[in-house]
């Protein structure tokens, strides 16, 4: 009998620990600590993404986008849309509009380089999108609708589609003009395509009547049929190319959760999308792709990754956290998810000096500040906290600082501007006070001030002056966005230690949120305050631009925040319109990734 | 079938829901008030864990109109709240600023 060496010219390694890399798939281990003989496997599953900002359906794709940078387009929210959405991975950001509003329209192409042509009914038009704007593109020949399209903007691929003299029709783009190229031999609209313009798939669809199960492929001038899809559907997503295509979704008169995936000659069933829908698009490669939108039953901005990897991917989400001894609002954090410390806030019309320290499960109460105060600034540590500002009556400013050392709060220096409603962030010998409120006389600053763990110095100001704005980041990469100044604020300032420049506009205004993150570059705000109650939204910031994540389970706003984008911490706030304060907190985890191991069995 | 189910369970704190019962099934929740205390009101996707995990927490499921109920109770009581918090020759503006807007009604999804 031969053995595994002999089989796969090595040895069975032994490991103290689990492989826990991607490299790792196929290998055999025996794990000493589980006492088990184990393998890195292949899985294919649909895991939650970041949702769209505009839920719709009948949407399209840059179907050629990579999952981390993938764009969508037009659709029906649900009267047709002009709205383009970027994902980046993690979450949405928007786009510039198309010219043309479009449902049930075609796409093409990648996030830097799509085309969106047709719509619902007749229409010749195509619009061309270079990762910014759309600019007009070629006419088609004959004007359709509910077609399908792949390939690239410069070598584009569109087929079938309605009236029905026009469901077996292609049409190939050139980047500038579009020519007619060979009949399908069944005609279909509400389908979906995969590869390119000289190497095409057809698949899914409507013949009207009949859903379709037929699959074509295109060789640059003629189709040929060839082995068909399982589950007969339309309004599907598909994407990936002609040997290796993805179909998930749709609706066989019932919306449908099920994918299948196209080896180049054969479709099988794979692993089902956790949102039965019809009417969604996608993009990507059969191994790493997502899906977006449709409609669940009512119009949907769920998004979901599909990925075919050794690495099981586990989404982004926020859970509990333990209870605030004491519910309020207007508290400030510094520190870590697992080692915090929140001190002072406020339970109308209580001022509160109390201070919490925070082992990533339950909330202690530790020395109370010298002054109570609320909607003051905070940085640093669990160990070496900085408060200063706030307010210890309804408007009136405070400009006192306390130093925490971990056993109790010390007097520090005073800022130079009383005020309270500020952005705070950095260490206790490196931190920023940045922007805030006074009253009266009503004043609402745009000051920056740095404390160097003796004094207080100000610097540049803000271009927009604002309060209740949100900050996070350090002394020389820091960033403020948001706030509030006669209106809710979108703007973002970034800070490298002297001036202020403009950041990423935030994908919708926020004020008395929460934040996260180190740098200017990786941070979170999540929460704030909508029109007649507290947020549940969390955005991203990469350095950039601002994009979608997880939302939390409970709206509040006048919450602090602390931690990093993948290991975040939400605490307190109010839920208005409630004068409650809350006590509860969220836990922000960011996706991982783990190798999928399978335990190797005798039976 | 209804997209959601209510219920009424008091937050613990940690481990009251995980990252994992975010994945699996909706979740959103609002302060409500039973006349006699405060109650935490949860909208919860409609499918076999969403209801599993209200009754590990010793849940009440509740309509969809019972939970508007609870909830508008909660805005009711702040609403007057703010109402009766006044400061003589306060002018609405000054009031605002002072504790801002009067509080509105939260609809449950």
């Amino acid at each position: 009998m031969s053995d595994y060496k002999n089989l796969r010219g090595k040895k069975v390694k032994f490991f103290t620990s689990d492989l826990s890399t991607a490299d790792s798939e196929g290998q055999i281990f025996y794990s000493d600590t589980d006492k088990e003989y184990k393998v890195g496997v292949l899985g294919a599953a649909w895991s939650s993404g970041g949702a769209m900002n505009t839920a719709r359906a009948l949407l399209a794709a840059g179907g050629g986008s990579p999952q981390s940078a993938s764009v969508v387009f037009g659709g029906a929210t649900p009267s047709a849309s002009a709205l383009t959405e970027e994902y980046n991975g993690s979450g949405w950001a928007e786009s510039g509009d198309m010219s043309n509003a479009r449902k049930l329209l075609a796409g093409l192409g990648t996030q830097t380089a799509a085309l969106a042509t047709m719509g619902d009914g007749t229409a010749t038009t195509s619009e061309e999108y270079n990762g910014t704007s759309w600019t007009t593109g070629g006419t088609l020949n004959v004007g359709r609708g509910r077609a399908q399209a792949c390939g690239t903007q410069t070598a584009g691929l569109a087929f079938g589609g309605e009236p029905n003299d026009q469901k077996a029709k292609t049409e190939e783009y050139d980047g500038s003009s579009w020519t007619a190229g060979g009949d399908m031999n069944a005609g279909r609209q509400l389908g979906s395509g995969a590869g390119t313009q000289t190497a095409g798939l057809a698949f899914a669809g409507d013949a009207n009547p009949g859903l379709l199960t037929s699959t074509e492929k295109y060789n640059g001038s003629s189709w040929t049929a060839v082995n068909a899809s399982n589950t007969a559907r339309k309004q599907s997503a598909g994407y990936g190319l002609q040997t290796a295509a993805i179909l998930a979704g749709g609706t066989t008169g019932s919306n449908v959760a099920t994918t299948e995936l196209y080896d180049g000659t054969n479709w099988t069933a794979s692993s089902n999308m956790g949102t039965a829908r019809y009417g969604l698009t996608g993009s990507g490669t059969q191994s790493v792709g997502m899906a977006a939108g449709g409609n669940s039953g009512s119009l949907t901005n769920v998004t979901e990754e599909f990925n075919q990897t050794a690495m099981t991917v586990t989404a982004a989400a926020w859970a509990s956290g333990g209870n605030l001894n004491t519910g309020r609002e207007g508290t400030a954090t510094g520190g870590t998810q697992t080692a915090a410390i929140a001190f002072g806030g406020g339970s109308h019309p209580t001022y509160h000096a109390l201070a919490e320290t925070y082992d990533g499960s339950s909330w202690t109460e530790v020395g109370d500040l010298n002054t109570a105060r609320q909607s003051h600034g905070g940085a640093g540590s669990q160990t070496a906290a900085l408060a200063f500002g706030g307010k210890q009556a309804p408007n009136a400013g405070l400009n006192n600082s306390e130093e925490w050392d971990n056993s109790s709060w010390t007097e520090g220096d005073n800022l130079n501007t009383a005020r309270a409603k500020m952005a705070g962030f950095g260490t206790q010998t490196a931190g920023l006070g940045v922007g805030g409120y006074s009253s009266p006389p009503e004043t609402t600053f745009g000051l920056t001030e740095e404390y160097d763990g003796t004094s207080w110095s100000e610097q540049d100001d803000l271009s927009t002056a604002r309060r209740y704005l949100q900050g996070f980041g350090s002394q020389t990469a820091g960033l403020v966005t948001g706030g509030y100044v006669s209106t809710a604020q979108t703007a973002t300032e970034e800070y490298n230690g002297s001036s202020w420049t403009a950041g990423g506009s935030l994908i919708a205004s926020i004020y008395a949120g929460g934040t996260a993150g180190p740098t200017n570059s990786a941070g979170l705000i999540f929460g704030g305050f909508n029109p007649g109650q507290g947020s549940v939204i969390t955005y991203g910031y990469d350095g950039s631009s601002w994009s979608t994540r997880p939302n939390m389970a409970t709206g509040r706003s006048h919450l602090s925040g602390t931690g990093t984008t993948t290991a975040a911490l939400a605490v307190g706030g109010q839920n208005p319109p409630s004068t409650k304060n809350l006590a509860a907190t969220e836990e922000f985890t960011g996706d991982t990734t783990s190798l999928n191991l399978k335990t190797i069995t005798d039976s | 079938m209804a997209l959601f189910i209510y219920g009424v369970a008091t937050n613990t704190g940690k481990g009251f829901f995980t990252a994992e019962d975010r994945r699996n099934f909706f979740l959103r929740g609002y302060n409500g008030h039973d006349g006699s205390n405060y109650v935490d009101v949860w909208a919860i996707g409609a499918n076999e864990r969403g209801a599993c995990w209200l009754a590990d927490r010793n849940g009440v499921e509740k309509t969809k109109a019972e939970a508007q109920a609870l909830v508008k109770a909660s805005d009711d009581i702040n609403r007057t709240a703010w109402d009766n918090d006044n400061v003589d020759g306060e002018s609405a503006d000054e009031k605002v600023a002072r504790i801002g807007a009067k509080p509105g009604f939260v609809t449950v999804v």
